[in-house]
């Protein structure tokens, strides 16, 4: 008799217990899940901001490539084929104008203004957040180099196609 | 009073079961969404070094060799390959024509046999006399 | 005699289902979550590479015909004589490769080899801008 009541008491340890067990492998397989999709969102993340920031400005110069309409200088304006910022400039009603494309305070930027007259670099909009950006130009080849937030470095190389001359 | 632990036991059973299936489901779509996107990721680092590579040709003129002088990478037989972080990426020159050089530039992953990305390019030749 | 009731009570019946319900719940969700996000990502970097190809092609295209312009022919689509030369290539549906080209015998200058967007510009009239006129 007493040992029929202890079954009882043996039967339900034994399926709370296994109930326990399975409470905490579900738990598992949704924290995995879980951790799963976080992979992955950041690595779509990464990608996107790696692959945006040097074809954004690609697609920006190739919108600009006139003769000497690309060049690479200081944010004031002064050539600098090492410089921190890119100009395309072009002609409206005669009066020259400047998209600068640059770094600054976390996000690439882009200032859109007169050639003359003064700009501060917090003046431009923000167009994506980087940790940095660089361009180099050497005869006609312009190399953009950028970092992502997640410190990853992508670089592109363009030509610029204008003011080429031939040697046959 | 009956014990409940048979039907309990029955239930939870079951339970594992249709869990596990549901399970394997999802797994399987973790799992496909994992390679999609490392795919995307390749072919993103693909389509740069590609890009790359063809700006480098056409600003040296179509001249493989002296490309790969000043930017890296190997030149044989008129194959200029050079490595990216990622895999590998080739341009073939091919015959000029008519004043105009084309090139095909294709980039692999590493561990891949086939292009993940490939792109046609041309550039001025000498002219045909 | 009466059935002791320890601590250890089993769930009632139900309770393993409940969370197994809510645990599939759960999954569905996160895969489902997942396959969204790499759909969306996997479209705009199908469209950012096919954007790459495009240009490419129109600039293929643009350097072939500025090869027959230095060897001499003048391809339909040109136009301008003497020596200055411009054109278009397609690019996309909404962009196209504008080249502005002197050519001289086999030797040329390109003045311009830029894309440009020809999408319809729907211009927002709904504010009432100043246009720096007097009255």
């Amino acid at each position: 008799m007493r040992w029929g009541r202890e079954q009882h008491h043996i039967d339900g340890v034994f399926v709370l217990l296994l109930f326990g067990v399975f409470a905490c492998c579900i738990l598992l397989v949704l924290l995995t899940g879980a951790g799963a999709y976080q992979r992955l969102t950041e690595r779509d993340a990464a990608s996107y901001e790696r692959r945006t920031a040097v074809q954004y400005v690609a697609g920006k110069v190739r919108h600009a490539d006139t003769a000497g309409g690309v060049f690479v200088g200081d944010f004031d304006g002064t050539p600098d084929s090492d410089g921190d910022t890119l100009f395309l400039s072009e002609q409206v009603d005669g009066a020259t104008y400047y998209t600068r494309i640059y770094w600054y305070d976390g996000a690439i930027r882009e200032l859109y203004t007169d050639a003359e007259g003064q700009y501060a670099p917090e003046d431009g909009d923000e167009v994506l957040s980087a940790r940095s950006l660089s361009f180099s130009q050497s005869g006609s080849l312009l190399t953009i180099g950028a970092t992502d937030d997640g410190g990853t470095r992508s670089t592109l190389a363009l030509s610029l196609r204008s003011g080429g001359e031939a040697e046959p | 009073m009956r014990s409940k632990a048979p039907l309990l036991l029955m239930e939870q059973l079951i339970m594992v079961l249709v869990f596990a299936l549901a399970a394997a489901v999802c797994v399987q779509a973790f799992v496909l969404s994992d390679r999609i996107s490392r795919r995307s990721a390749a072919r993103d680092q693909a389509v740069i070094a590609a890009e790359s590579m063809a700006e480098q040709w056409k600003a040296c003129g179509g001249d493989a060799a002296k490309a790969a002088a000043a930017y890296g990478g190997s030149v044989e037989q008129g194959l200029w390959t050079k490595n990216y972080d990622g895999g590998e990426v080739s341009l073939l020159g091919g015959t000029d024509e008519g004043g105009l050089r084309t090139a095909s530039v294709d980039a692999v992953a590493a561990g891949d046999t086939e292009a993940v990305y490939s792109l046609t390019v041309a550039c001025q030749a000498e002219a045909e006399s | 005699m009466r059935e002791r009731r320890g601590s250890f009570a089993p769930p009632a019946v139900g309770g393993s289902s409940l969370l197994v319900i809510f645990a599939v719940l759960c999954l569905t969700v996160f895969a489902m979550l997942s396959l969204a996000t790499v759909q969306a990502d996997r479209r705009t970097a199908d469209a950012s590479a096919q954007a790459v190809a495009d240009y490419y092609a129109a600039d293929a295209q643009a350097e072939a015909v500025l090869a027959r312009l230095r060897s001499g022919t003048v391809p339909e689509g040109v136009e301008g004589a003497g020596g200055d030369f411009s054109y278009a290539v397609p690019i996309s549906d909404t962009q196209e490769l504008q080249v502005e080209v002197r050519v001289d015998g086999a030797n040329y200058t390109v003045l311009r080899w830029q894309a440009v967007s020809t999408a319809d510009w729907q211009p927002d009239e709904t504010l009432d801008v100043w246009d720096g006129g007097g009255e």
